[in-house]
């Protein structure tokens, strides 16, 4: 059997069901290599040790009577510190909520453990999932397995360094401006942000409203899919939920692609924010590639990711303001300095301007439907760059709004980035696929496709191999 | 100053108004409604009509209550304003002035 700490949750849960695998062996497993490789890493804000034990106990004695909870029985999981977990404080990484303690599990987490899995703990993240790496928090910021002098991108941070790492198969992260994807990307794994509404957001601390999105960071994309098929659904709850039904994502993976209208948005890392060449080649690969298994590829034109990212900061910025003014006018001095200046901007945007980005958004939302009745998927550059080092303030902030990923928060369209190769650096380089509402079948088909070529899934950090 | 007095006071030696609807790119349709014909994208505020100065950015920030953020952070809540005016300006007008912004997010309602 593969080493315990790189078995996929597909893989792990399979062997569990069919009592080859005890959930205790491979919790205990995970535990050990959190222990030995996290104080490197800085995945974990909190780490629930003892009731992850018992969960594997519990899981244990039920597969044992034949009571089989769910597609991730014994599983573990990460989840994203700004996302509550019955009993553990929810600090989204902040001074402002170190004491508060969740009284209840989110629906997502909620979600998971009736699927069986075994929650480890809570995950860094950039403070209120805005900001970016900061050393004047409680908690020093994640680190990417790859190379820990490099950011592991954010802001769901500890989950995607966590899942490259090995310290998990599974983590929940939230996106409002690309904060799975970006993590997905830095940390050479796949990511996704579903379709807005497709996944609850009650119980997850929010950033903006009409933004934020909860989804799924793994390994491979069978267990983004299986994980997906978890978390998806209706909550009458959630005002931003989506009716429509969730669907088997996992199944229907290995159609290919052959026959599929695959649209190339160019112009985003070509003329409106130059690419790395190292990233622009990398993308040229995926596209041939794909080309080469039957997609047929068009080139498409979408407005630039300038207006695209100026709409997101207008709109995530005033929403957040509603939710942060209190504390920013009484406690400037519990945030740090990233996520204080970010936050403070909504101060300076008028109803106005709230407005007018809402409206630009739906001309946005036109031109993506636009393109999406030409193709089934679109595909497109996710980072830029390769990820900066974490202690280069000037180049974390030069790079971090390099990115194509707030377009698709600003339309609520599916977008799934992942792995498409690695810098002469050794650092991840990525790609970011994105489908029509609700269409994250075809979205999963497609990546797999590439992952399959490339073999993506088999590429791991070497961290924790000597 | 308010804030609006600083914008009407740019917008007059702005080439660019708030609407900043093209000349002669009205045209009607039957529903004596217009539309914008080939809409040219522009800019919702000229850059240079959301530079905020010294004062202005105190007071702004004074009246949604960041005193004491203005007493400790005032290079923060500087930043803070150049964002906000910096996002404000790369927006361009929607193509449309009567287009409502509802519903704000409805993925797969249709359009």
């Amino acid at each position: 059997m593969t080493d315990l700490h790189w078995l996929t949750a597909t893989e792990a849960a399979r062997a569990i069901a069919a009592k080859e695998l005890s959930p205790i062996k491979l919790t205990t497993a995970l535990l050990q290599r959190i222990d030995r490789l996290d104080p490197k890493l800085n995945a974990f804000i909190r780490l629930d040790r003892d009731a992850a034990l018992d969960a594997a106990r519990a899981a244990e004695a039920e597969i044992a009577a034949g009571r089989p909870r769910g597609p991730l029985h014994g599983v573990p999981v990460g989840i994203k510190d700004i996302i509550d977990v019955a009993g553990l404080p929810t600090t989204c990484h902040s001074k402002i909520l170190i004491d508060n303690i969740a009284a209840a599990d989110a629906v997502c987490v909620s979600r998971l453990r009736g699927a069986g899995a075994i929650v480890l703990g809570k995950l860094s993240t950039h403070e209120f999932a805005i900001g970016g790496p900061s050393f004047d928090l409680p908690w020093p910021p994640a680190r990417n397995p790859w190379n820990p002098a490099h950011h592991p991108g954010g802001s769901s941070s500890g989950s995607g360094a966590g899942i490259a790492a090995g310290l998990f198969p599974l983590a929940l992260g939230s996106d409002t401006g690309g904060s799975v994807r970006n993590p997905a990307s830095a940390c050479g794994i796949v990511g996704l942000k579903p379709t807005y509404g497709l996944v609850s957001r009650r119980g997850v601390f929010p950033l903006s409203f009409s933004l934020d999105h909860v989804g799924p960071l793994t390994r491979t994309v069978a267990d983004n899919a299986l994980m997906l098929s978890v978390i998806a659904g209706h909550d009458p709850l959630d005002p931003g939920s989506a009716a429509a039904p969730a669907g088997h994502y996992a199944s229907g993976l290995e159609r290919g692609v052959r026959g599929l209208r695959i649209g190339f948005i160019r112009h985003f890392h070509e003329t409106d924010m130059p690419a790395d060449p190292e990233v622009a080649s990398a993308l040229e690969n995926v596209v041939r590639t794909l080309q080469g298994l039957g997609a047929e590829i068009r080139d498409v034109q979408l407005p630039t990711l300038t207006e695209f990212g100026a709409v997101n900061r207008v709109i995530l910025q005033s929403e957040a303001w509603a939710i942060h003014g209190p504390w920013l006018r009484e406690r400037p001095g519990d945030y740090g300095r990233l996520a204080r200046r970010r936050l403070l901007a909504g101060a300076f945007l008028s109803a106005g301007d709230y407005i007018h980005a809402s409206r630009r958004r739906l001309e946005m939302i036109a031109a993506v439907e636009d393109a999406l009745q030409e193709v089934d998927v679109l595909v497109c550059a996710s980072a830029m760059d390769p990820p900066s080092r974490i202690e280069d303030a000037a180049e974390t902030e030069r790079t971090y709004p390099r990115q194509a990923r707030t377009p698709f928060n600003v339309t609520g369209h599916p977008a799934l980035a992942m792995m498409a190769g690695l810098s002469a650096g050794g650092l991840p380089l990525s790609v970011q696929f994105v489908g029509r509402y609700f269409g994250e079948a075809t979205l999963f088909q497609v990546a797999l496709a590439w992952e399959r070529e490339a073999a993506t899934d088999q590429a791991h950090p070497s961290i924790g191999e000597n | 100053m308010t804030r609006n007095a600083t914008s009407q006071k740019n917008n007059t030696c702005s080439s660019v108004a708030l609407w900043a609807i093209p000349e002669g790119r009205k045209t009607f349709v039957k529903d004596d409604s217009w539309v914008l014909a080939q809409p040219r994208p522009v800019l919702l505020h000229e850059k240079s009509d959301r530079l905020m100065d010294k004062a202005t950015i105190e007071l702004l920030a004074r009246r949604a209550g960041l005193d004491k953020a203005l007493a400790e952070f005032s290079d923060d809540v500087a930043a803070a304003a150049e964002q906000a005016s910096g996002a404000a300006a790369r927006m361009k007008a929607p193509t449309d002035p009567r287009a409502e912004p509802w519903p704000p997010m409805r993925p797969g309602a249709g359009r």
